[in-house]
Order: C-alpha cells, then structure tokens, then sequence
C-alpha cells in the first residue's frame, strides 16, 4: 500500500513540483488556520496558552441555547445576503445588458465607475455613508425633505437612518450593495462576450424580440456566470464586517450585528479564542452548506 | 608559588574585565503604549502617537547605551485587540502601559509578572496604597499603577449666564439633586439660545458609559457590586437608569446618542448645542482648554466641574479609574528582567509622574509626585471632591469587566429607542452578565 503511494508520487512528482508554489503557501496560511480553529473551537482559551481547557462542544452548545446576541448576529446576517445578492445580482445583470451594446469607451467608463468602490478604501467609503446618512447634516435627508418626502414618511422629522433599529440594517445593506456591484458586472460583461453574436442573428431571423432573445439566450448562456458570480457574492456578503465595524458599532440595540462582527467583539476584543472560533466554524458550515445547495441548484440547470 | 601568585592575579584581571562585559549585554526592551498623552499641555513638539514616550526611551537609552528601547504606540480600538493577539501568539510586549479595565484581565489571566517580585519594596511603599490594592490580584502585583483619572460633570456656565440662569448652577458645593438638575436642563433648553440638547452623551459604544453610569451611582444604585456581582439587580440603579431614560425622552440628551461618536459630544459643546458632558481634569484641561486655543470652541467658555446629580440621601463618589504598567512574562532570563526592571522604574519614577500627570492633567500614583497641578483651582477642586466623597467602584479589576462593559450599550440604545424599558434593559444585562460571568 505504502510503496503502490510511494510509486505514485514519484510518478507524479513534476506534477506535485508545479504545484507546491501554490499548495505549500495554502497549507500554511489556510489549510492549517483552518484545522487549528476548528481544533480551538473546543477549547476554552484565552491569552494565556497555558490556561486553555478542553471543553468539548461547550462553547456550541452555549453559543446556539445561551448567548443572547448571536441568534441575532445569525439572523441579520441571512437577511444581508438575502437582501444584498439578488439585489445585485439583479442590477449588475441589468446594467451589464445595457451598457454591453455601447461603445467600447463608453463601456471602459461605466466599468470604472461601478468598480470604483472595489478598489477605494472602505474606512473613506463609509464615511462619505455616514455623511450620507446624518440625521442632522446628511445628504439623505436633504434629497427627502426637498421631495416633500419626510413628511410622508416621518412626519416632517429627520430620519435617524443609522439610529433606528427598522432602518440601520437596511441602511447598512444599501451600502454593502453598493460596494458589491463592481465584480459581478465585470463578469456578466465578460460573459455577455463569449456568447456568440450569430445566436442572437438567428434570433431575430426568426422573429424573436429583445426581451425573447435575452430570456432565451443571454440569460441560459450567461448561467455558468451567474453560477460563479452568485457563489462568491454569497460567501463575500455573509462576512459582512467592515459597514459594521466603521458604521454602526453592531447597533443600535444589536439591530445590525452580524456573525463576522460577533467574532471580532467576542473573539479577538474580548480574547475568548475559543468561542470566536466556535462562531467561525458554524459560519463556515452555513457558507458551506449554501455554497453547496446554490451549485447542486444552478448546476442541474446547466447540464 | 609564583606560578601560583601569577595565576591568581590572572584570574582575578579575567573576572575584573569579564564582569562589566556581561553587564553590558545588549538587551532590547519592547514598550507598547496607550495613547492618553495625545494633547500634552506643556510639550507642545509631542503631537503624534508616542512621540513622548519614544523621548522618554532615548533618554533611557543615552543612559544605558546598551539596552535598546523599541517603543509602540496603540490607538484605544487597537488595545483592545492587537494586546491579546499579541499574548495568545506568545509575542507579547515587555512592558504596556494601559487602564486597569485591561490589564486586570492580563492579570486574572496570570500572564502578568509579579511586581511585587520585581520592583523594590520602597518603590511601592511610595504608590497610594489604595491604588496598590486595586492592583492586586490573588496576592500579585499586576501592573504598577502611574496615575488616575476623574469623572466628573463638566458645566459650560458661560450658557447658563447667557440665559440669566447661572444661580442654577451649583457652584458653591458642586452638587445638585436630580430634581435640581432636571430643572436647570429644562430651563436652559427653553431659554432659547441654542442649547438644543442640555447633556451631550454616547452609548454608541462602551467608550461613553462612564457619562452614562454616573446617573445610576447618583441615585445610589451600583453596576459593579464590592464583590465583583453586577448591580443590574438593585433598585436604585433601575432608578438611575429610568431617570436618565427620562432626560433623553424629553430631549434633554442628544437625539442622536445611540450613534454618536465622542468626537460629536465634544462638538456639541464645542458649538453651544450642549451646555453639559461628562469628563475630568483631562476634558477640562486638555481637551476644552487646547480647543479654546486653537479657536474650535465657537460659544463663551467657562468649564465648572461638579459633581453629578444625586438623589435625596445620596452622596455618590466620583468615578476614579487608574492606569499602570504591565510587565508580561516572556521567559526572559534574570539579567533581562533587571534591565526591564530598571526601565518600568525609570517611566514611573516620581519625576516621569509629575511630567506626564501635568501634561495630561491626571493625578499621580505615587505620593512623592505631591499635587503636580497645585495652581490649579479646578485640579485642587476635584482632588478635595475626590477626598471628601469617596470613588466609585467601576469594577474595574473584576473578572469579566470588559466583556460586561460592552454588553451594555445595546440595551442602553434599545431603551432610548423604546425598545425596552429600563426594567427589560437591566433584567436583559442581568442574564447576560450571568452568561458572560459563568463561560
């Protein structure tokens, strides 16, 4: 058995010699993060090494049937990738649609600007949101009170966009959306270029509309895309953290924690190691678990 | 025999040139530091993170040319994280001066060294004994304490004369009822001068709660029992939090509180919208004096500090929280350990205390620093404030602290929202400070 291994390897070894570059790094920098934390998240551990205990599915079972914030962390979390994905999912394609048939320039512009919140810095970005979203002095609250619109909604006062609890993880969510455009519309631009004109040519000589053409061609070839682009999203938005951190604190009144955020304030602020890592490891099952379920969907309908 | 003789003589020149060599092995000292001193009064040039304390290690390290200083400065929210990462991964630094809120966890943890061991018994005879059992934890020394800040109330009575209700300020024996201060709220709300919120706070965070609590010791209820219990419990403190609770309904606290950062409180009375926060000699000094300086304050400025409202019956004590230096064990051997030593004693020596406490208008821990701000009248006001009523109990070395700590602003949020009354907001904290107590 050993030497049939052995053999094996050895066949292989050019194969294994091109490889390493990439998998020594991931061994040490993710595969072995990742074991340790699953390994932690048994432990009671704090910052002194010698003091951590092994606790079984303690912190577990404390973190699903006694701890007061993270069933909300768990729910706010669903309901940011619930609202955020197909929210931009919806747009990018929409508006991956309609700037495709334009000018190269034009399309290089309207490229930038959607992916300018990717490469801005996101301490400046959610300031510029703060700002936006100000009670006192926002921008926000200037646009609805011009359009008559705070009387409709709030009786003429101001809105607290990131003070109410109804309205700050919306507030957040926007915000979030707002960053996530930028990748996903690069790729559907990308998948619109691989399909292939004649199709559409074929299309119209048999009499199909644009909308006939979109539901019956753009939209079934650009399923490897949406497939690839719906994943990442997915996982990207449930570790929704920075909004949090710089925007809201996890307030008010818990309305925007999320997992990420949780395992930062319980894991790293407040040093309980263990326990932080015991949340990580249920938010890699969900991302998991989601992962799995949105390829086994997608994939069916691609084969 | 003479070989003998010239061999003896040998031996003793080895020992005579050998000794000051091993004296003089190179040692490196790291030393993380908080950013309190970010306003220092009368050193101007020091306007960046640590640039004191980096002046402080080149002295040092003039004096003992072979020892290396290699110093850090850590902005609060890193404190908080980049410490514990730092211990977990076993890369900690040699000396960090940071509040007590912290370094008692450091201590309940048993990563800290003993100082009791480590530092001469005179030097700790000369540090205020009740900060010295404050310091203590099961019998060690945590960290050495280096000075300690005040909470007090801090009045802009310059708005309360602009409105012709400066008798309403309690000038005389610095103390108001609550009842008393709800009235002189109300009145300079109303006089129409633009004091829109009268007490400018945050509970966004656990940064503000000191502004917060002392509403609930004022009617005589406790957040931290003697006994390291909360008082979530205690009635008094449910009549502390209702009357706050009352402030912020009426609009007598900023709307915005449950988001606002300290920054928008010192604004809100930077600009007159406030006439009232929470703060110390630090806020007094440093944070209101450089901004009448530098011309931020926009409205007539005269600081009274007085203590917060109280109700019938109750002398409440003012908060008090001491800062230190912690030495983290890092297996370093005995000659190092002299050599941190040495520097621990240098940053806390009598005259680094006078320096820093003048600069950062806090009081000293050890004796022999005497009262480093003696000139000045508030400075003297709030040590005899200190002395007559006593401190309150923060909890500050209690098991727990921190994670208690943060706990509270969402309840605080989710009771100015009306998401919780008071009742539900201390019954929440209480089951969860049983959560956080028993993991």
């Amino acid at each position: 058995m050993l030497q049939r291994f052995t053999t094996n390897v050895w066949k292989g070894r050019w194969a294994y010699f091109f490889i390493a570059p990439a998998m020594i790094p991931f061994a040490i920098f993710t595969a072995y993060p990742l074991v340790q934390g699953l390994l932690l998240s048994f432990y009671k551990a704090g910052v002194n090494r010698d003091k951590w205990k092994y606790i079984g599915l303690k912190n577990y079972t404390n973190l699903l049937t006694r701890d007061p914030v993270f069933p909300t962390a768990i729910k706010n979390t669903f309901l940011f990738v619930l609202g955020v994905v197909p929210a931009a999912m919806v747009i990018c394609l929409f508006v991956a649609v309609l700037i495709y048939p334009l000018s190269q320039r034009k399309q290089t512009f309207f490229r930038a600007a959607f992916y300018m919140p990717v490469v801005s810095a996101g301490v400046v970005l959610a300031m510029v949101w703060v700002y936006i979203y100000s009670q006192e002095y926002g921008l926000l609250n200037y646009i609805f009170e011009s359009l008559g619109l705070l009387n409709l909604l709030n009786d003429g006062e101001k809105i607290g966009w990131l003070a109410q609890t109804n309205t700050a993880l919306l507030s957040l969510a926007i915000v979030v959306l707002s960053w996530s455009l930028g990748q996903p519309l690069i790729l559907f631009l990308a998948g619109l270029g691989a399909i292939p004109e004649p199709l559409y040519d074929a299309a119209k000589i048999d009499g199909a509309n644009s909308w006939q053409s979109f539901w019956k061609i753009t939209l079934p070839l650009l399923r490897p895309t949406m497939l690839f682009v719906l994943v990442v999203l997915t996982i990207a938005v449930f570790q929704v953290f920075v909004v949090v951190q710089l925007m809201t604190l996890g307030g008010p009144a818990n309305a925007t924690q999320t997992i990420v955020y949780r395992i930062w304030v319980t894991g790293i602020v407040g040093s309980k190691f263990g326990y932080g890592s015991a949340m990580a490891v249920i938010l890699l099952s969900i991302v998991s678990v989601v992962a799995i379920v949105q390829f086994k969907l997608l994939d069916r309908q691609l084969t | 025999m003479k070989h003998l003789q010239l061999l003896l003589v040998l031996a003793a020149m080895l020992v005579v040139l050998l000794a000051p060599a091993q004296a003089q092995e190179p040692v490196t000292i790291t030393y993380w530091t908080d950013p309190a001193l970010s306003q220092p009064i009368s050193l101007p040039q020091f306007t960046e993170l640590a640039e004191f304390e980096n002046w402080q290690a080149e002295q040092f390290m003039e004096m003992h040319p072979h020892v290396t200083v290699e110093v850090r400065g850590l902005d609060w929210p890193d404190l908080a994280t980049v410490v514990p990462t730092a211990l977990a991964a076993g890369d900690p630094p040699d000396i960090l001066k940071d509040y007590l809120g912290r370094t008692s966890g450091y201590g309940v943890e048993g990563v800290t060294v003993d100082l009791f061991s480590l530092v001469p018994q005179e030097e700790i005879d000369d540090l205020l004994p009740g900060l010295v059992e404050l310091y203590t934890i099961d019998g060690s020394l945590h960290a050495m304490p280096t000075y300690f800040w005040n909470h007090a109330m801090i009045v802009n009575k310059a708005l309360f004369d602009q409105a012709g209700l400066g008798d309403m300020v309690p000038v005389d024996d610095r103390a108001w009822s609550m009842d008393e201060f709800y009235e002189a709220a109300t009145a300079i709300k109303a006089a129409g001068i633009g004091v829109d919120f009268p007490y400018t706070l945050q509970v966004a965070s656990e940064q503000g709660d000191y502004d917060f609590h002392a509403f609930i010791w004022g009617a005589g209820g406790e957040i931290w029992n003697a006994d390291c219990t909360t008082g979530f419990d205690d009635p008094k403190t449910l009549a502390g939090l209702e009357f706050v609770n009352k402030l912020y309904q009426e609009g007598l606290i900023n709307s915005d509180a449950t988001t606002a950062a300290y920054a928008d409180q010192v604004n809100n009375l930077f600009t007159g919208k406030s006439a009232i926060m929470g703060g110390g000699m630090g806020v007094l000094n440093n944070r209101i004096g450089n901004g009448v300086r530098d011309g931020d304050v926009t409205v007539d400025m005269d600081p009274v500090v007085v203590t917060y409202p109280h109700a019938e019956g109750e002398v409440p004590g003012l908060g008090v929280g001491p800062t230190g230096f912690a030495v983290f064990d890092k297996g370093r051997s005995a000659y190092e350990m002299e050599w941190v030593a040495e520097f621990l004693l240098f940053l806390n020596s009598t005259e680094a205390q006078v320096t820093y406490t003048q600069n950062n208008s806090q009081f000293p821990a050890r004796a022999s620093a005497g009262v480093p701000l003696e000139d000045d009248a508030n400075y003297a006001l709030t040590l005899s404030l200190i002395q007559e009523r006593g401190t309150e109990n923060l909890g500050l070395a209690c098991p727990g602290f921190y994670e208690v700590r943060i706990s509270q602003p969402p309840h605080w949020q989710a009771m100015f929202l009306g998401q919780e009354t008071p009742q539900q907001a201390l019954e929440a904290l209480a089951s969860e400070a049983e959560f956080i107590l028993d993991m």
